[in-house]
């Protein structure tokens, strides 16, 4: 978790692991994180761009970061 | 005419003669000023296939009619000419104070011909032009150059100029104002010193005539109202961080490019990151004339032997010094930045031919007596030396000011400069992109990202995420985007700030926040479909001048590590740049041939022949 979005890392550090229910999806991360469901977000799930449905399995690298204006 | 002032200052340097010429309605209506009324000129003026330190070669200083008009980022302007870095037509974008300036001075813009017989600096109060000796100033880099003509002309004065590169023409020298904001690219500065032309100075006071400025008022508010409320519960990543915020997405999506675009991942990113930078270096953010994201980095470096002070690093620095040169120290990287704003180059295509350079001693083609130093990826000491040596060409930095594809061409291996029509590669790699691919093969001004940059679809969820690795469903998109920026540019507007808040958050991005602006400011009554082939029709003006200097479908390539050697790791392992497949479907939606020539059909629509 990056830049702005790094608020809702649970000790303000990354990388860290989270521990989901089986069966868990992004959407679900996204939830136990407690981010808003409004909040502007870009999500990667290893490597790949992800959408909330996706599922999770164990060991997955899910990454976000807040939209950039530009670079 | 309103928002536009409808006065360019012509300047003759050979015979030092100075005079006002009348902008077109017309001209300024069709092309909107910019990179638009650049291309209108260029088109007009230059041979495509002249020389470009010839002194017929015309120097293009153009702002847009929204520059310094208090619009959010209207900062921007415009230089247009032919590159000796690229042999075809360029141009290069900067903001800061200095465009505002020329425009509450009470003009569009300047076009420089000829060549002085000595050097000279220009000196424009106002209404007022003169031309000035500035023999004391030659050799004195970009900072102490700037002090000095403030010194000369006004305390407040705005000051763009080149340093030592541009004097000894270095192939991708830029023009640096207000210390350290560049022209960067494609080596404007170089012609800028070809023309024995140190700097122009301005100072304007005026008021720009607005079509409705009680409308531009609101409109204005509006936005900047919008922009609070978007950033309300935590400010915009790039004034936190900068443009090297931008790392962690490259790195995340494989695209970062490393040691001379050999992989897409850089194990060294997180000490180059704008995060790090922010950390170790940062004094303060600094904006651009009424930019309310505020992205320029103040940075100083107390660590020995990298101590210095100034601006940046950005992202394309970061990238260009940092990750494609294998190097992993921000001091370092910051130091080079420093060098390269002082001496007055760009930092792109200095780190771009370094890392040639590296890449060829590497695998033995360029020996350590030939570059006077032992080389490899990751020598943060040879990168600072080597940045030094370029601006003031001396020893192997000789070689290097030639550029990345002069320097391979020489030691028979063309193929390991990292570039599109002799342009250097922006920071992002084309296998693991693949729009960008498409818009570095078919950018008018070679390898750039900032002539419709897919960066923002694919990578930095502007205004959506489309899958950086599919290719057929680029080509209309990289086509809008390329319009769009050239819209933004010829507005003399920011892409930061514009694609964010002045395009409905749309694929195909539909530019109705400039089109709202523009009437506001012109009264030109532009509706979104007459904006957008405004848009079109310069873009395509651009490569009606490519294609009269000899350029088409032979040219919109990319180096063959792009299009036969999968990219070795990341997310795009595997993957090549499908550019042919993507250049068949690109010009079918452009209404160009197979060859990447505009159609008469085409040109008739567009009201360019």
């Amino acid at each position: 978790m990056y830049s702005t979005l790094r608020a809702y890392a649970p000790s303000g550090q990354e990388p860290f692991f989270l521990e989901l229910a089986a069966g868990a999806t992004v959407s679900s991360a996204l939830e136990a994180l407690g981010i808003p469901e409004k909040t502007a977000k870009v999500v990667l799930l290893n490597g790949r761009n992800a959408s909330a449905s996706d599922s999770l399995s164990q060991g997955d690298l899910l990454v976000l970061f807040p939209p950039v204006e530009g670079g | 005419m309103k928002g536009w002032h409808g006065r360019l200052l012509r300047v003759e340097l050979s015979e030092g003669r100075i005079w006002e010429e009348e902008l077109k309605e017309e001209v300024a209506r069709d092309f909107i000023g910019g990179r638009g009324v650049g291309i209108h000129y260029l088109l007009k003026e230059a041979d495509p296939k002249g020389d470009p330190f010839c002194g017929k070669n015309p120097l293009i200083m153009m702002a847009g009619p929204l520059t310094g008009t208090g619009a959010p980022t209207g900062a921007r302007y415009m230089v247009t000419t032919l590159s000796p870095l690229t042999g075809a037509l360029t141009c290069s974008n900067s903001g800061g104070m200095f465009p505002a300036e020329l425009r509450r001075a009470g003009w569009d813009g300047i076009i420089f011909t000829g060549k002085g017989s000595h050097p000279v600096y220009l000196w424009v109060d106002g209404s007022k032009a003169e031309l000035r000796d500035a023999t004391e100033l030659w050799g004195k880099n970009t900072h102490q150059t700037e002090q000095t003509l403030r010194s000369q002309t006004h305390a407040q004065a705005k000051v763009a100029c080149i340093g030592p590169a541009g004097e000894r023409l270095v192939r991708f020298a830029s023009i640096m104002n207000d210390k350290d904001r560049a022209a960067g690219r494609s080596g404007v500065g170089a012609v800028m010193g070809s023309k024995n032309l140190k700097a122009v100075v301005v100072r304007g006071k005026g008021k720009i005539p607005l079509h409705d400025p009680d409308g531009f008022k609101e409109l204005n508010a509006r936005l900047l109202k919008k922009f609070n409320e978007t950033y309300k519960d935590a400010p915009p990543p790039l004034r936190l961080h900068g443009t090297a915020v931008t790392v962690m997405a490259t790195q995340n999506y494989g695209v970062f490019p490393t040691r001379n675009f050999q992989s897409g991942i850089f194990p060294g990113w997180e000490a180059i990151h704008g995060e790090t930078l922010s950390k170790r270096f940062l004094v303060s953010h600094k904006a651009c004339f009424a930019c309310p994201i505020s992205c320029g980095r103040v940075t100083r470096v107390s660590e020995p032997p990298f101590e210095g002070e100034g601006e940046g690093p950005e992202y394309e620095t970061v990238y260009a010094l940092g990750s494609n040169c294998g190097v992993d120290n921000l001091a370092a990287v910051t130091k080079a930045n420093y060098l390269c704003n002082e001496l007055g180059m760009d930092t792109i295509s200095m780190g771009s031919a370094i890392a040639c350079a590296m890449e060829m001693a590497e695998r033995g083609i360029l020996s350590e007596k030939e570059v006077g130093r032992h080389l490899a990826f990751g020598d943060a000491e040879a990168l600072v030396e080597l940045t030094r040596m370029t601006g003031l060409r001396e020893g192997f930095g000789d070689l290097l000011a030639e550029g990345s594809l002069r320097l391979a061409t020489r030691y028979g291996h063309p193929e390991l400069a990292m570039v599109s029509k002799g342009q250097d590669f922006a920071g992002y790699e084309p296998r693991g992109e693949q729009g960008m691919g498409l818009a570095y093969a078919t950018s008018p001004i070679g390898a750039s990202h900032m002539r419709g940059d897919p960066a923002y679809f694919e990578l930095l969820g502007v205004p959506c995420n489309v899958d950086p690795l599919s290719w057929k469903d680029k080509p209309p998109v990289v086509a809008k985007w390329q319009d769009l920026f050239c819209i933004i540019d010829s507005a003399g507007l920011c892409v930061f700030f514009s694609v964010r808040n002045l395009v409905r958050p749309e694929l195909m991005a539909p530019p109705v926040g400039i089109m709202e602006l523009l009437n506001a400011a012109t009264g030109a009554g532009y509706t979104l479909e007459e904006l957008e082939r405004a848009g079109e029709r310069i873009f395509n003006a651009e490569r009606m001048f490519l294609a009269k200097a000899g350029f088409s479908r032979k040219q919109d390539t990319l180096p063959p590590r792009m299009l036969r050697e999968p990219l070795p790791e990341g997310p795009g392992k595997g993957m090549v740049c499908h550019l042919e497949e993507m250049l068949t479907d690109y010009y079918r939606v452009r209404g160009w041939t197979q060859e990447g020539i505009p159609t008469n059909q085409k040109l008739k629509e567009l009201g360019l022949m």
